[in-house]
């Protein structure tokens, strides 16, 4: 057993390749920290930074041709209507006895007393009726956030709000939202997630009981709603009453028509066929709540391993890469390169496939940048080692009655 | 004993002649009045989102509307104008879906394959002509003559630059531009180059009609072209309206800007300003490689594969 052991620490414990993996890691961490510094000056960099590997997943390994509707959520295509014509909708929405009725419609101006107090009047007898609104300016010495100026009391008084709010830049991919908040007034829901327990209180405490500060969004697609114009909606001779009953009902701007590809109000999101660099928003806000909302009522959250664990698979898997090159680097000294280079090839492509599957089949999210980051840097570091730090570094563990092995690999030879 | 079992197997018979869904298509979204007929006698009826229709009789698509019809997991997406017989669409997948694992191997695949090639840009032409229906239908070299510019969409500018190829024939052309709902001939001259500036409004054309321009060599009959377009408003209000919308544009530098601008010039059909867009910035970024490859992509959905095919960047022919 103690022959075992002391193999398998001579087999695991290199102190060469230690040294070489502490060093890559200070390097990556450096880099970071420049990497960060600088995204700030060079806007260009935004294309590249707003990018993970699990946007590959949902733009190009997904199926996208397989297409499942989403029952419980109906989407009400508003275009840009004016408070007569959103007065109608609610009224006859209203008439189906949908579950929930969200209207992501920011209500900000008074326009004409008459209409306002009308559609007023006609929001206050929809109890299950959640209107949106947005966070003001964060307040750090409260730590919490403002009441948007937006805002319009008239409108939002004695109804449910949620805010509207995702965590993403103007320009950036939304890939997360924060399903609850604090403001000066109180704690607040995100939209979707006040739609949410307006219809379904007991998968909004499931929500609730994963207390995460941030969610990421499980999207499924925008085609996997059933859509409704205004025209259709408000269409005397159309009977929704088994389209939006004991459905949750969804009303926001989805294009003029939601044939006509409009880019108002829309936004990046990962399903957004070029993943990388810029292109042109794929998703509009209203159909991404949707996708929130379909998130929470399934339960298919999305799940980040630990940061912990995430680092510290890092670091192992950097480890071992750094002890086979060192090896291979002894073994294989003439053909040293071309089997480095294949192996990370094949290595990558394997980290790749499982970070890939496990996204596509569990939801399971493994961040592991610095790992391939390690992969690819890990040839370049032996070398440099070799070459200029060993040396150096074993004279100066000598100093310290530290001595390093000077072949390493000499007991299996 | 006989008379338990024929009673249970007739209330296994009747649940499960209940269960039984007739299979049918299910709705998902409606634009327009899009009607349903179950025989060619029976009355249309209203296509309504959410509904279901049987997977026979026919489904009328007027000009400009649309209908989401999803068949399983399949959806069926009918935008063009037509009559269409719901029993072909029944049953039939677009293409066999793949594994995760082969769609997998198939993005590294394409990858590895240098994904950036002059072979991508044929295929990208094919892809594209396939989807559109060729409705842009103007090959260049149509009867032995390259027209250049403007290509068909809409023109909002005053003053445009007609130009075409001049290596097939270095004589003289004739250019005619004419009415092309009356085919009354509008403006007729004979050029000895091959570019023609012309200020549209002093030759009266009409706003929103369509133009057609000629051109033809003088004593080589064979040798002519002809391409349509719509005189309309300028551009400028549609597009800046639509870019001011656009976040990105807001946060684009001023090249990026001018690409942006470019891009939603086309998606707003003026292909002939979007076109001279595209050509200044190749001027001003002649060794930028992503001006190269999206003034190379406007090329070959205008079906001009030839110029596009010269633009693209040198080092991934």
């Amino acid at each position: 057993m103690r022959t075992f052991f002391r193999q398998f620490v001579h087999w695991v414990v290199k102190p060469h390749s230690i040294l070489v993996t502490i060093v890559l890691f200070l390097f990556i961490g450096v880099l970071d920290m420049i990497r960060f510094n600088l995204h700030f000056l060079d806007p260009f960099n935004n294309g590249l930074k707003d990018y993970e590997v699990t946007d590959i997943v949902y733009s190009r390994l997904e199926d996208r041709d397989r297409v499942d509707i989403c029952e419980e959520v109906v989407l009400v295509n508003t275009g840009q209507p004016d408070r007569d014509r959103l007065n109608r909708m609610l009224q006859k929405l209203h008439s189906y006895r949908p579950r929930a009725i969200g209207m992501d419609v920011l209500l900000v101006d008074d326009m004409s007393p008459g209409l306002d107090t009308q559609l007023r009047n006609t929001m206050a007898a929809i109890p299950n009726l959640v209107l949106a609104t947005k966070l003001g300016v964060y307040l750090p010495e409260e730590d919490c956030f403002a009441v948007s100026e937006d805002a319009n009391p008239f409108f939002l008084d004695n109804n449910l709000t949620g805010y509207t709010n995702f965590l993403s830049a103007d320009n950036m991919t939304v890939r997360m939202f924060s399903p609850f908040e604090q403001t000066v007034s109180g704690p607040v829901d995100a939209f979707a997630v006040a739609v949410t327990r307006e219809a379904n209180p007991e998968a909004v405490r499931r929500l609730e009981d994963r207390c995460n500060q941030v969610e990421r969004i499980n999207y499924i697609g925008s085609d996997n709603f059933l859509k409704v114009s205004a025209e259709v909606l408000l269409d005397s001779s159309f009977n929704g009453e088994d389209l939006f009953r004991n459905r949750i009902v969804l009303m926001g701007y989805i294009g003029e028509d939601s044939w006509a590809e409009s880019i108002n109000d829309k936004l990046y999101t990962p399903l957004n066929p070029r993943y990388t660099g810029r292109a042109l928003p794929d998703m509009y806000g209203v159909v991404i709540h949707a996708n929130i909302i379909a998130m929470i009522l399934s339960g298919d959250y999305i799940y980040d391993f630990p940061a912990w664990l995430v680092m510290l698979l890092e670091i192992l898997f950097t480890y071992v890469n750094v002890v086979m090159i060192h090896w291979i680097y002894r073994r294989f000294h003439v053909a040293f390169h071309p089997i480095t280079r294949a192996v990370q090839l094949l290595e990558f492509s394997i980290l790749f496939f499982m970070t890939a599957y496990l996204f596509h089949y569990f939801q399971v999210r493994v961040d592991l940048g610095s790992g391939i980051l390690g992969l690819a840097l890990a040839y370049d570091f032996v070398m440099i080692y070799e070459s200029l730090l060993r040396e150096p570094l074993t004279r100066l563990f000598a100093r310290f009655q530290v001595h390093l092995p000077e072949v390493p690999d000499a007991l299996e030879e | 004993m006989k008379t338990k079992l024929y009673l249970i197997l007739l209330i296994v018979f009747s649940w499960l002649q209940l269960t039984a869904q007739e299979p049918s298509f299910r709705v998902t979204d409606v634009h327009g009045m899009v009607t349903y007929q179950e025989t060619k006698l029976s009355p249309p009826q209203r296509v309504w989102p959410g509904g279901k229709l049987p997977v026979f009789g026919v489904i009328n698509v007027p000009e400009g509307a649309a209908v989401n019809l999803l068949d399983g997991n399949t959806m069926h997406r009918l935008k063009d104008k037509g009559v269409y017989d719901l029993e072909k669409f029944f049953n039939i997948r677009k293409e066999q879906s793949l594994s995760f694992t082969n769609r997998f191997w198939n993005y590294v695949n394409n990858g590895l394959r240098a994904a950036d090639t002059v072979r991508d840009l044929e295929k990208y032409h094919q892809n594209f002509m396939a989807v559109s229906g060729g409705v842009k239908g103007y090959g260049p070299g149509d009867q032995g003559l390259t027209l250049l510019a403007p290509l068909p969409g809409n023109i909002g500018v005053e003053r445009v630059s007609f130009r075409w190829e001049r290596q097939a024939h270095p004589g003289v052309y004739t250019f005619t531009l004419i009415d092309a709902t009356s085919g009354k001939t509008v403006y007729q001259a004979e050029v000895a180059d091959s570019v023609l500036s012309i200020n549209l409004v002093q030759l009266g054309l009409q706003k929103q009609q369509t133009y057609r321009w000629l051109v033809a060599a003088e004593g080589q009959t064979d040798l002519k072209a002809e391409l349509d377009f719509v005189f309309t408003d300028p551009a400028e209000t549609a597009v800046m309206r639509n870019l001011d919308n656009l976040k990105d544009y807001h946060l684009a530098d001023g090249k990026e800007k001018r690409w942006m601008k470019a891009t939603i010039l086309e998606m707003e059909g003026y292909m002939y300003e979007a076109q001279i867009a595209f050509e200044d910035l190749l001027k001003d970024y002649p060794e930028d490689g992503h001006i190269r490859h999206l003034y190379s992509l406007f090329l070959t959905r205008q079906n001009d594969v030839r110029r596009a095919e010269a633009i693209w960047p040198s080092e991934d022919k």
